[in-house]
């Protein structure tokens, strides 16, 4: 279970076209739990106490006692509605959010930090080269976005100066990642995030120009456009009753239309809410929370996104 | 009883000696050799790489950090790293890589021998260069103690650790100490 935070909305910043920078801070203005640079909080997108959407967005401010958590939302029209809902925040409305959470964190010992941005991806960046001039490590910055939609553009400039070159064509970004990823020191780390397609593209460059997969970093905000899976049966171990889950629909919906009632948050891979045993059967693991030990056990999964193996999963519920 | 090798700090190449392959994805590669033996482990792993490559054939171990730091400066990623020669060269060899920032996927290590290793004492941190092996036994150079050879390697120092044996006592109590020990030493390390 995570840590709930009440906060109020101080400040809402709309200067660039479809994103929002949300300011939050405690009711009574006190300092907020410190957290790793490239944190996200999960945020209940809809009145406190209602059954919500929660997305996770990654945190844009300082991370050392902060006075705010400052994240930046791109407006999905086609979403499940959390975007929308923050879209249409006011100063002085209430939101609900988790403590901090890391899942993208800088290697300390790092000799220097390549940070690769796509687009609305820069958040989490943004915060990574906060700490790294905070600490005065050797950093530098590629940022791809379209031409005049650049979010936190300002930001970067003034913490990166140099450091930092912005693309706004593909052949362009191509050309210039094969050319940087090329010259790094030995004992740099890469930091990526952004939309799933070009993460790919600049982990499958890094990948061919030699660079270990220990050096290589992404963060995803939640799963994009997983596949809708084959179907199986979900068989529950107290009851004995078999649950079919058909392609399309999560195993969490299948439980859920049965009666059962799981804790979730994310709905969507990133919470870790959701969890439940696997008495038998072999999980398809799709999620962003177990770490690979925790895929290998394969006795448990995070029933909002993943499957059965095979046809036929047993549930400790 | 010793644990099963996979399980414990020392890799295979230390007991006995290795030449693994050159990684497929390099973009550039160094050996570093020492001594005559190893220039054709050397040479074997640089014919398998796909990549531009460099060979050092040298005498000391010393000479060797020098060329493996000076590699490391000028070294961009995607550059990978052989080092081979006798256990008591290529251990400190590989410890000055790690801390120049190198992953093990970025450095190979191949063996020409594995008759004579580096025991750090873990009472009176002195270096005993011996012919033995994990499991054996060696008089300490710096305090003449008789130590057990620890199968644990260090990441770091490069070197095996040794405390003291005493046969009589042999049992839980010490391997009790031993472990500790073990903590100790690579928190100091
Ligand atoms: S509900 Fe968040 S991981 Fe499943």
């Amino acid at each position: 279970m995570s840590t709930s935070l009440s906060l109020v909305v101080a400040a809402v910043d709309d200067t660039v076209p479809g994103v929002r920078s949300v300011r939050l801070v405690r009711p009574d203005g006190g300092t907020l739990p410190g957290f790793t640079p490239g944190s996200h909080v999960l945020v209940t997108c809809g009145p406190p106490g209602t059954s919500a959407v929660a997305n996770a967005y990654s945190l844009t401010g300082d991370s050392v006692a902060p006075r705010a958590y400052t994240i930046s939302v791109l407006r999905l029209d086609a979403g499940r509605g959390g975007s929308r809902w923050v879209h249409a925040l006011a100063t002085g409305d209430r939101v609900e959010v988790t403590s901090p959470r890391s899942a993208f964190p800088p290697v300390l010992a790092a000799r220097r930090h390549l940070l690769v941005a796509g687009g609305i991806g820069v958040t989490p960046i943004l915060s990574h080269l906060r700490s790294a001039v905070r600490w005065g490590r050797d950093v530098e910055v590629l940022y791809a976005h379209r031409p005049g939609a650049a979010a936190h553009l300002e930001d970067l400039r003034d913490l990166a100066g140099d450091a930092l070159t912005c693309l706004t064509d593909r052949t362009a970004l191509g050309d210039h990642l094969e050319r940087r990823l090329a010259d790094q020191p030995v004992g740099t780390h890469l930091y990526t995030c952004g939309p799933a397609g070009f993460m790919d593209t600049v982990t499958l460059a890094a990948r061919r120009l030699g660079w270990p997969d220990e050096r290589i970093h992404v963060e995803h905000f939640g799963v994009d456009d997983l596949d809708p899976g084959e179907s199986f049966e979900a068989v529950l171990r107290a009851s004995g009753r078999t649950v079919p889950v058909p392609s399309g629909t999560s195993l969490l919906d299948a439980l859920e239309g049965a009666g059962l009632s799981v804790p979730n948050l994310c709905r969507q891979g990133v919470c870790g809410e959701c969890r439940v045993r696997v008495a038998a059967g072999t999980p398809l693991h799709r999620d962003l929370v177990l770490s690979d030990a925790e895929k290998a056990a394969a006795d448990t999964l995070l029933c909002c996104v993943s499957r059965a193996a095979d046809d036929r999963l047993e549930l400790d519920l | 009883m010793n644990p099963a090798l996979e399980l414990t700090s020392v890799p295979a190449w230390a007991v006995r000696p290795s030449t693994p392959p050159c990684d497929p994805a390099a973009t550039a590669c160094t050996a570093v050799a020492v001594g005559a033996e190893a220039v054709d482990v050397a040479t074997t792993w640089l014919a398998g790489a796909v990549a531009p490559g460099r060979l050092h054939a040298l005498a000391s171990t010393d000479e060797a950090l020098a060329v493996v730091d000076a590699e490391l400066a000028e070294a961009r990623v995607g550059w990978r790293l052989l080092v081979a020669g006798p256990l008591t060269a290529v251990l400190p060899l590989r410890a000055r890589a790690l801390a120049g920032g190198l992953v093990d996927a970025e450095l190979s290590v191949a063996t020409t021998t594995t008759d004579d290793l580096l025991v750090t004492c873990a009472h009176c941190a002195a270096v005993t260069s011996a012919p033995t092996h994990v499991g054996g036994v060696v008089p300490c150079v710096g305090c003449d103690r008789r130590l057990l050879v620890h199968h644990h390697v260090s990441r770091r120092q490069g070197t095996f650790l040794g405390y003291q044996v005493d046969a009589e006592q042999w049992g839980t109590e010490q391997w009790g100490t031993g472990q500790w020990e073990t903590e100790r030493w690579e928190e100091g390390a």
